[in-house]
This record gives structure tokens, sequence and C-alpha cells, in this order.
């Protein structure tokens, strides 16, 4: 108990310290906040253009569709919040053997260079995906009960576990091969996959998604959760993900560590 | 033997490095496409036609498109940005070099470059996805969209140049090119083709320069537009291109300006 409360104040620095930075550049805030403001606008257009056209993606209807989407973005929005800036400077522990300082800290390497640094920007960037979502909940005439508010909860936070262990551990490959430009792009590329549900994945693309990176539930599990809709196929691959995943990304980060150089 | 069994590790790793480099660009341009190719199979086996695109069109359409970026896109930006900021415009300022022809030519030659890796990317996932894509090799349309390329060339790179110059007036620059990616990914066709949005919106879309990035190029491309058409298309990007010119000319005397000139 001693030992979480130490980390939690230690995170708390870590944020108060990284709020104070971006603050610093305002400008640059607000045009990011736009940037991604804009990206999240250009998605419920693209939404609209599909449903315009008379068809729908998989089973769902155009509402039940921007409530997926306002998930997806939450999660997206709630992982960059946490981990952009961390794995974007990965390749700079790495290569540039600036993790030979973090070693000697006394504090696990894993979770410094997984949450040294917090994006502010992403923090406001939560609240369009957060008024989508409640607007759909509206539209949709969803009640809310603590039942579903606390297992849509549960799943959010097994899904971020999920997006959290495979963004970390492809940026593992750092460790053998060090000269890749923008690896932590390699995550992220697969994860827009989940801005569409999961039905229009069939064949390869499923197994792929379920069986080798399974992150296919992790945006329709919370999203049926808040509908009072439950797949438990689909929550217990959800879950069993999420703790392997976790396990993996604890075991590689070992590996890894083993194979390191100390380039500095 | 120990020593000389870690020399032949090195030259694995190398090796492994340069091979793995080429597969991630691989993936990371594949994978895009991939996805909307996933999709809109999805889409087009509830309608046969959609914004009067057939499946094969709208699977060329991304993947030309995708080429087209690859071909047009001059990454200029931060380089400028980092020019301003770190004092190198110095070494073009003092000299009788003109610094805005000078790094549209350097980024031509990166581009140059970059294709000869590129191409043969576009050349695999063509391979993949053979079966869908509609090919057109008539030697006006391919007149036509040199044409259009070179302009759209042009234009991307004044675009780069005026916000790179941004470095003049701001500390960051980033986040305004990335404002910059979504303005154009909105209205340039680059996320859907502009034909499946209401015609009011393509009617003031077409006098705005983006159009002619992706979406007008893939109309040529699929013989969508009368001669006329076209030639009324090209004026306009000629147009375009005049107005960002002087622009950029305009920044370009504020800016040096403002510039202190570290180092000089």
């Amino acid at each position: 108990m001693k030992k979480i409360t130490r980390y939690i104040k230690l995170y708390i620095h870590f944020v108060q310290n990284c709020i104070t930075r971006e603050l610093l550049f305002r400008t640059h805030f607000i045009l990011s906040f736009s940037s991604r403001l804009l990206m999240f606008l250009l998605y419920i257009v693209f939404y609209q253009v599909i449903y315009r056209s008379a068809v729908a993606i998989g089973t769902l209807n155009y509402d039940q569709g921007l409530l997926y989407l306002s998930v997806f973005f939450l999660i997206d929005t709630i992982g960059f919040m946490f981990f952009i800036k961390n794995f974007s400077t990965f390749p700079e522990y790495i290569s540039e053997g600036k993790l030979d300082i973090i070693l000697t800290k006394p504090v696990d390497s894993q979770f410094f260079v997984s949450l040294r640094y917090f994006s502010l920007i992403s923090l406001f960037s939560i609240f369009p995906p957060l008024v989508l979502f409640i607007r759909q909940l509206i539209i949709l005439d969803i009640a809310l009960t603590p039942i579903n508010i606390v297992l849509f909860l549960i799943f959010m936070g097994t899904s971020l576990t999920i997006y959290y262990s495979f963004w970390f551990i492809t940026n593992l490959i750092l460790f053998w091969i060090n000269r890749i430009d923008a690896l932590h792009e390699f995550f992220v590329t697969l994860w827009r996959f989940m801005q569409f549900p999961p039905d229009i994945f069939q064949g390869v693309l499923r197994f792929f998604f379920v069986g080798i990176v399974p992150i296919l539930f992790t945006v329709s599990v919370p999203t049926q959760a808040i509908q009072h809709l439950f797949d438990l196929k689909a929550i217990s691959a959800l879950i069993i993900a999420s703790i392997f995943s976790l396990l993996i990304s604890r075991i590689l980060w070992k590996i890894g560590l083993r194979h390191y150089q100390s380039t500095g | 033997m120990n020593k000389f069994t870690t020399y032949i590790k090195i030259g694995v790793l190398d090796a492994l490095e340069m091979r793995f480099q080429l597969l991630y660009w691989l993936y990371v341009n594949m994978a895009p496409i991939i996805m909307m190719t996933y999709l809109w199979s999805h889409l087009y086996a509830q309608k046969g036609e959609i914004g009067g695109y057939s499946l094969n069109m709208m699977v060329t359409y991304y993947l030309v498109t995708r080429l087209i970026n690859r071909i047009i896109s001059t990454y200029a930006e931060e380089r400028i940005a980092k020019d301003i900021k770190e004092g190198r415009l110095n070494q073009y300022i003092t000299r009788p070099i003109d610094y805005m022809t000078y790094k549209f030519g350097e980024r031509l030659g990166i581009r140059a470059v970059n294709l000869i890796i590129v191409i043969p990317i576009y050349m695999i996932l063509m391979l993949i996805l053979r079966e869908y894509l509609i090919f057109n090799f008539d030697s006006i349309t391919i007149i036509f969209l040199s044409i259009n390329f070179f302009l759209s060339l042009i234009l991307f790179f004044f675009l780069a140049f005026m916000i790179g110059m941004m470095a003049f007036f701001m500390v960051e620059t980033h986040a305004l090119n990335g404002l910059k990616d979504q303005v154009i990914n909105l209205m340039s066709g680059y996320l859907f083709p502009l034909t499946l949005l209401p015609e009011k919106l393509q009617e003031i879309f077409s006098y705005l320069p983006f159009t002619y990035f992706y979406n007008f190029p893939m109309e040529v491309y699929f013989q969508r537009l009368t001669t006329i058409q076209i030639y009324q298309g090209l004026g306009i990007q000629c147009v375009w291109i005049i107005v960002f010119y002087l622009i950029a000319q305009l920044i370009w005397q504020q800016g040096t300006k403002n510039y202190e000139g570290i180092g000089i």
C-alpha cells in the first residue's frame, strides 16, 4: 500500500511538471487542440457520409455507430494522454543511452518510461468525444444504472490495458533493432482499424485481431456494456487478453533490458 | 571465436535493421489501404454503387491517392522551421541564394530518392490488390495527371513553406502543421471521394486549392471529367499557386525583418 501511495505521489509530480511545461506554449496548445478536434469532426463527417449512402456498418444504425465512434475516441484520447509522449521518447531512451539514468533511479523502470510524460492537450481533447458520447446516450435513450456504468468503466480499463501493453510491446523492438523511424506509429496504425466496428473484419484480419493482436473487442465491449448488452465470449476474450498482454509486456521489458547495450 | 560470433551478430543486426525499416514502410503504407478495402467491401456488399463509385473504383481511389500523397508531399515544414529556430538560415541569407528556390530544389531531390523506395512498395500493394484495381494507361490522361502532380507539388511546397516560416513568429509550428494536415484531409478527398458529399459543399471545395491534390486527379484518372473541366481545374490550381506565392513572399519579408539571426 505504501508503495502504491509513493507511485501515485510520483505520478502527480510528473503530471504537474508536464502541465507547467505545456502551458508555457499556449498558442501551440490551442493549435494542437484544434487539430485533434478537427480530426474528430472529420470522422463524424465520414460516418455521416457512409450512412448518407444508405448503407450501415455492421449491425449498427447511425446513432449506435456514433456511440461506437465516441468510445473509440475516448479510449484513443485517454491512451494518448498517458502514453503518446512517453512512447515517442522511447527511441531517445534506447538509441541514445538515456535509459542508463532511468535504470539508476529508485523507481520501477517500466513505470518511469511508460508514464514520465503526460499530455495536457489530450486531457482537453477528451471533451469532444465525451460530449458526443453523452449526446448519443440521450438520443438512444440508454438508461444509466450503477451496473452498466461500473461495467463500462471496468471494460474501458481492460481495453486501455491492452492498448497500453501492445503499444509498449511494439516499442520494445528498439532493444534489438534500434534504427526505425517513428516506431511508435506501428501500434497506432493498427489501432486505427478499431475506429470501425468489428463486424467489418472477417477472415484473416479477424483472426489477427483476435488471436495475435487482440484488440478487436476493445471498443465494442465497453460500447455494448453501456447499452446493457453483454457478449460473454467477447468479454472473456477481452479480460484474458488484458491480463496476458500486461504480463507479456512485463516479461518482454525484462528480456529487452538484458539486451540493452547502453550506448551512452 | 567469441569475438568473431559477435561481429557476425552485428552484421546480421545491421542487415536486419535495413530490412525491418523497409518492411515497416511497407506496413505503414499498406495498413490504411487494407483497412479501407475491408470497410468498403463490407459496405458494397449492401449496395452496388456508392456516390457513383463501384467497389473497384473505391479501392483504386484509396491506393492511388496514397501514392499521389507520396509524390506531392514535400514535408518541408519541419526543416524550414528548424533552419529558422536554430539560426541555420544565416548560411542562406548571407549568400546570393534564393532560399525558397533552394528549398524547393532540395525537396524535389529528396522526393525523387524517396520515390525509388516508395514505388516498389506500391507495386507490391498493387499486386496484392490487383483483382480490385482499375488501370488507366491512356496517354492524354497521363499527361493531364503529370501536369496536375507538378502543380500540386508546387502548391504543397508553398503551403509547407508558409507553415515552416511561421517559426519566425512562433516558438513551435508542429501543431500548426497538424492542423493544416486535418484541413487537407477534410477538403481534398484524402479520406473519401468528395462526390460522397452534398453537391453544394463539392462546389465550394472546387474553388479551394485542396481538392486538386487528390479528388481532382482521381476524377481525371477515372475519366469522369470533360476536357474543359480538366483545363478549368488546372487553371484554378495555377491561380492558387500565384496566390500562395504572393502570401509566401509577404511572410518571408515580414519574417526576415523579425529574424534575429543567431550566430551571424
